[in-house]
């Protein structure tokens, strides 16, 4: 019988049937591997641009939903899930033990903070200042802490060539922020150090939090805080909408069903009470977002509580808004108004923790 | 203690069917009442040159059968039976069959030789013969040993070298066999005989080389020694051509056998062919007999797989033009073969994408003129012109999304070869499909960007030729068997098609348009038979669905039927496995709106994978499908899962029971141990959101076999990405209940570490995703 070397006489060596069966093999391992990564975290499919749609009622909260799920959202719906995603900072009203320790600092870059979800190409030619990254393709972050995030985001942007110039395959420019190590060194360099973009303040991470903790609930210690001074932002005392700094702090607080006026924090911090005739006559209900200004008054504090605002209606706010102020806002804009915590401050709790780790040995040989 | 048994064995080769039956019978009692004495007695029956040869030969057959069995189980139980064999006896019938090498008949030696090859079988790899190699070797270094002697020993050696690994032996056995075996085909020393049974010990024993050619030194000084003699023989054989061997594909000669060896030799050799074989090019290519000019251009395609591509370069160059001319010459032979040499020269030296081509912008239109004149040359030629243009085009699928330089001819090009694919001078169906294969490889490398216009006018032409055959007359089985071939051209030029325009966003839509029409097409060719599905068909439907997306459920009640034909076609096992492939497509495409199918999918899928008749390979995509399903319906997986799941665990037993050292089950056992991983991803994933309870009382198990696959170092990386990625699928679904498993089985730890050691960037970033989620785990 002829040998099966026989076969490579003048023949081609492949059979294009078999070529094409392969061919579909690998066509469908590819996407099934596509199923499951879209599976494991956020897909692609959300177009960043699509047109907004007036804005609907959702009947169930959106926060129910998943990843997976959300990823299939469009329009409204699909904003206002993502809005809920970004980790919104507290800001800083005392600095934190350990900041040397557990904290990173970077300087935070102006601009709208927004959720970029990679998709076909878009249009238009700007950067992005990446400060933090939920999804990597297949891969959720969301539940991974600070410093896995940092040191994913920081080699994976590199890999991919996100952060080139603008090409027809990508049209944003991506780039990381400069991250450093919240000691004196880090804290220095993000405050004084030259970014290519507006700074707005500090950013402080916990090393150690997870994406969603700064909604934890529990009471814990708060894992991203925002803080500036007038050195390192433009915008330290708020604005009216008229780009002026109003002679009087305002907030703006949530209307609850008991008439109380809270803020956005879980659970809200209440800062005062409307009574029905006046809720009435504001034509407001339960839900509204008010804007008050404090008056002289000023916000009393009993054992570090707030007990009493001087608040003063100044009208509804403006409808672009989805949430009420959180507590640490309204807080911080009152000391910068009144008692500011100063860089000053932060590099002294630095300091005072690494005196302490470095002396106790003379301590004893005092004693 | 032997008998005489001569009469018996006589008797039992009586025509007489009485006579015969009884001494049988005498002969099993003897065997089953004193195996010993039997055997014994057989040898010396064997041995004995008085006994008439018809008792000598039936004795080592005998002999033989009581040795070995094709059958496994039996073969287990004779060798137990030797073993327990008193050693006497046994020597004495090992000395008896030794000596009958150097019988005077003929037979007896060659009888002999292959009895002696079944005990070394049993002894030498447990050394109880530690002699018998030594005394072998002995009869080839005695001179005055008589030539038979030396033929018979030699084939001893060769069928001993074939029934045993030379790790059973010692290194300096293995050379001294070696030395013995090449000694006896020494040309001044020995007769022919000895010489071919030295060449056919030569055969068997090559394997025994294996340790020296391990050794680069003395691989290089064996190869460098032969290769001077090797080659200009092969090259004599290349003249050695018969008469119409193109027309033929049973014929195999010496001019063929010469030339396939002169291709592995430059493979293995490569660049040092060259100067061997470029003389016999030029002294040959251009002589007025054809042998010598067919001889000279298959010696040239003979050699451009092996050398580099430095080295044949210029001479391919400089060849390329004498080839495009040559097609013209008045030998049919010396058209084919150079034909077939300019496939080979688009196969391996036309390469856009790394740089390097014989074909520029300055010699394409040349190029393609010939090949499009020798398409209408006989139908012999014709395949090869198709060959050649197959590899040209392939050439510039990598070149993509560059403009090929192929894209201004390609309407030209799909015209003749779809009047290639009409001609009727064929004789059989070859050329046609050659030619259709063709189309498909030129459409599938083409710029889509530029060519899309070409290919979705081709559709509707395609679309029609299938419509066609829906009204052949079917009178014989012959006539339904030509339908179906012409169908599965169509089909895979069909699938091809949409593969290719379903590839682009702005592309899709002309598949989208025409979806009803190849659908039904499709159903129709499956409506064509009626107990099996159509494989090329099916394939092409899996490429639809995918384009189709949600709008193929339209489909799905008329096509189920023949989804559920192809799931249970056991005997045509790609059919049911591409049927299998297409189910994941539809689950993709559909995703929960496949619920309504479920039912009767899982029934099929769980009856295929209990089967003992459908074929192995089927199984893995099976389980990787049940990934597919359970990720489209999701929560509503629960009421298959504890049948898919214990057919999972069932399936990881076996890997677990898998030879590690039979290469073939090997591979396999890395594909079921890859799907079952699969298929635990997309069952995981799909109950993550609503019911990730429903796998809990699996996750031991499964975790259990991630270890056991991870302590497999000989395991595949494709298992290895998949073992991690389900790992951190089993934490990301069921989040905190696994604590205490992961805690439990510390292994992970040293798997996500190797894992992330590794240079893979995939399984690096698999690792760290896993690394992440068991992480928030046990902070949890």
């Amino acid at each position: 019988a002829p040998h099966d070397l026989r076969r490579p006489f003048k023949r081609a060596a492949i059979s294009d049937q078999q070529r094409r069966r392969e061919l579909s093999l690998q066509r469908q391992a590819q996407h099934r591997r596509d199923a499951q990564h879209q599976a494991r975290c956020l897909a692609s499919f959300l177009n960043p641009h699509s047109e907004p749609e007036p804005e609907p009622e959702p009947e169930d909260s959106p926060k129910e939903l998943d990843v997976r799920h959300a990823s299939k959202l469009k329009g409204a719906e699909a904003r206002k899930w993502f809005a809920r995603q970004l980790m919104l900072p507290e800001w800083m009203i005392d600095v934190p033990d350990q900041l040397p320790q557990d904290w990173y600092v970077f300087a935070r870059p102006a601009g709208k903070r927004c959720f970029v979800v990679s998709s076909n190409g878009t249009t238009a030619d700007q950067t992005y200042y990446v400060i933090d990254m939920v999804c990597w393709r297949e891969y959720s972050l969301y539940d991974c802490t600070a410093e896995f995030r940092f040191f994913w985001l920081s080699s994976k942007l590199a890999e991919t060539g996100a952060c080139d110039p603008p090409s027809q395959y990508h049209r944003y420019r991506f780039s990381p922020v400069p991250v450093y190590n919240c000691d004196q060194a880090g804290l220095s360099a993000a405050y004084t150090g030259a970014v290519p973009y507006v700074k707005d303040g500090l950013l402080f991470y916990n090393k150690y939090d997870l994406f969603f903790c700064s909604v934890d609930n529990a009471g814990n210690a708060p894992l991203a805080l925002v803080w500036k001074d007038e050195n390192c932002s433009q915008y330290v005392i708020d604005t009216d909408s008229k780009g002026q700094v109003p002679s009087q702090q305002q907030v703006v607080l949530e209307l609850q069903d008991n008439g109380n006026l809270s803020t956005s924090d879980d659970p809200p911090v209440v800062f005062g009470c409307l009574d029905q005739a006046f809720i009435e006559q504001a034509e407001s209900r339960s839900g509204n977002l008010l804007r008050f200004a404090i008056g002289d008054g000023g916000l009393s504090f009993v054992d570090g509580k707030l007990e009493k605002a001087d608040l003063h209606y100044l009208g509804k706010s403006n409808r672009a808004r989805a949430f009420a102020d959180s507590y640490s806002k309204v807080m911080f804009q009152y000391m910068a108004r009144h008692s500011p915590l100063r860089i000053d401050d932060l590099l002294a709790s630095i300091n005072s923790l690494s005196d302490q780790e470095n002396k106790p040995s003379d301590v004893e040989m005092v004693g | 203690m032997a008998l005489e048994i001569t009469q018996f064995l006589l008797s039992a080769q009586s025509p007489d069917a009485n006579v015969r039956t009884e001494a049988e019978a005498n002969l099993t009692r003897f065997q089953e009442q004193n195996l010993p004495s039997f055997l014994l007695s057989l040898s010396v029956e064997l041995a004995n040159d008085e006994k008439p040869i018809e008792s000598r030969r039936l004795a080592g057959i005998v002999l033989k059968n009581s040795l070995d069995a094709k059958d496994a189980v039996r073969k287990e139980h004779l060798v137990q039976k030797w073993m327990e064999i008193d050693i006497s006896i046994k020597s004495q019938i090992k000395d008896l069959l030794l000596r009958t090498l150097g019988s005077a008949a003929t037979e007896a030696r060659h009888t002999s030789a292959q009895v002696i090859a079944k005990i070394a079988s049993i002894e030498i790899p447990k050394k109880l013969w530690p002699e018998l190699i030594a005394s072998l070797l002995t009869n080839m270094t005695h001179q005055d040993r008589p030539a038979s002697l030396k033929q018979a020993t030699l084939e001893t050696l060769g069928y001993v070298c074939e029934e045993i690994s030379h790790e059973d032996l010692v290194q300096d056995e293995v050379n001294s066999v070696l030395t013995a075996v090449v000694q006896g085909m020494n040309l001044a020393e020995h007769s022919p005989e000895v010489r071919l049974a030295a060449t056919k010990a030569l055969y068997n024993a090559l394997d025994f080389a294996q340790t020296n050619f391990e050794n680069d030194m003395e691989r290089n000084y064996i190869m460098k020694m032969a290769l001077s003699s090797l080659v200009p023989m092969l090259l004599e054989t290349l003249l050695k051509q018969e008469e119409d061997q193109d027309q033929d594909d049973s014929i195999w000669n010496l001019s063929m056998a010469g030339g396939t060896c002169l291709g592995l030799v430059a493979r293995t050799v490569g660049d040092a062919i060259v100067p061997l074989v470029m003389p016999f090019i030029e002294a040959n290519i251009s002589k007025p007999d054809w042998h010598c000019r067919e001889a000279a251009t298959y010696a040239f395609g003979s050699i451009l797989e092996g050398p580099t591509i430095d080295k044949l370069t210029p001479l391919v160059h400089a060849g390329l033009d004498f080839m495009l001319k040559a097609m013209k010459d008045e030998n049919n032979h010396v058209r084919d073969t150079t034909a077939w040499t300019l496939g080979r020269i688009f196969e391996l030296l036309h390469c856009p994408a790394s740089g390097f081509s014989v074909i520029s912008s300055e010699n394409i239109r040349q190029v393609l003129s010939v090949l499009m004149e020798s398409i209408n040359d006989t139908p012999n030629v014709a395949e090869k012109v198709c060959g050649a243009i197959y590899y040209l085009a392939q050439g510039y699928e990598d070149a993509v999304p560059s403009s090929s330089l192929l894209t201004p001819f390609l309407t030209e090009i799909i015209t003749y070869l779809i009047r290639t694919a009409d001609r009727t001078d064929g004789g059989d169906s070859k050329l046609r499909s050659s030619a259709y294969e063709t189309l498909n490889e030129v459409i599938r490398c083409s710029n889509v960007a530029e060519t899309s216009r070409i290919i979705e006018h081709l559709l509707p032409v395609i679309m029609n030729k299938l419509e066609q055959t829906l009204q052949l007359q079917i009178v014989s089985t012959d006539d339904r068997e030509k339908q179906g071939d012409l169908q599965a051209s169509l089909c895979g030029v069909l699938q091809v098609i949409i593969q290719k325009l379903s590839s682009t966003d702005e592309t899709k839509s002309i598949i989208l348009q025409e979806a009803d029409k190849i659908m039904t097409l499709f159903l129709r060719v499956f409506a064509c038979r009626s107990s099996t599905v159509h494989e090329e068909a099916m394939l092409a439907i899996g490429a639809l669905a995918y384009a189709c997306g949600p709008n193929f459920e339209n489909y799905m009640r008329e096509f189920y039927p023949y989804l559920e034909m192809g799931l249970q076609n056991f005997e045509e096992y790609q059919v049911c496995s591409i049927t299998v492939g297409v189910v994941g497509d539809i689950c993709r495409a559909l995703d929960d709106k496949v619920l309504q199918f479920c039912d009767g999918i899982m029934k099929h899928l769980l009856n295929d994978l209990g089967s003992n008749e459908l074929h192995r390979s089927v199984k893995p995509p099976i389980f990787s499908c049940f990934g597919d399903i359970a990720l489209a319906i999701g929560e509503h997986f629960e009421r298959y899962v504890s049948y898919a799941v214990t057919a999972m665990q069932q399936a990881s037993q076996i890997c677990a029971q898998i030879d590690l050292n039979d290469e073939e089950f090997m591979e396999y056992g890395n594909q079921l141990r890859r799907s079952i991983f699969e298929a635990y991803s997309g069952i995981l994933q799909g109950f993550k959101n609503s019911k990730p309870e429903v796998m809990l009382p699996y996750a031991a198990h499964l975790l259990q076999f991630i270890e056991l696959v991870f302590l497999d170092r000989q395991r595949d990386e494709s298992v290895t990405k998949a073992a991690v990625a389900v790992m951190g699928d089993l934490a990301d679904a069921l989040g905190p209940n696994t604590k205490l498993l992961f805690r439990d089985r510390a292994f992970y730890i040293e798997f996500l570490g190797e894992c992330l050691q590794s240079d893979d960037e995939q399984l690096k970033e698999t690792a760290t995703w896993t690394q992440g989620m068991i992480g928030r785990v046990m902070v949890s």
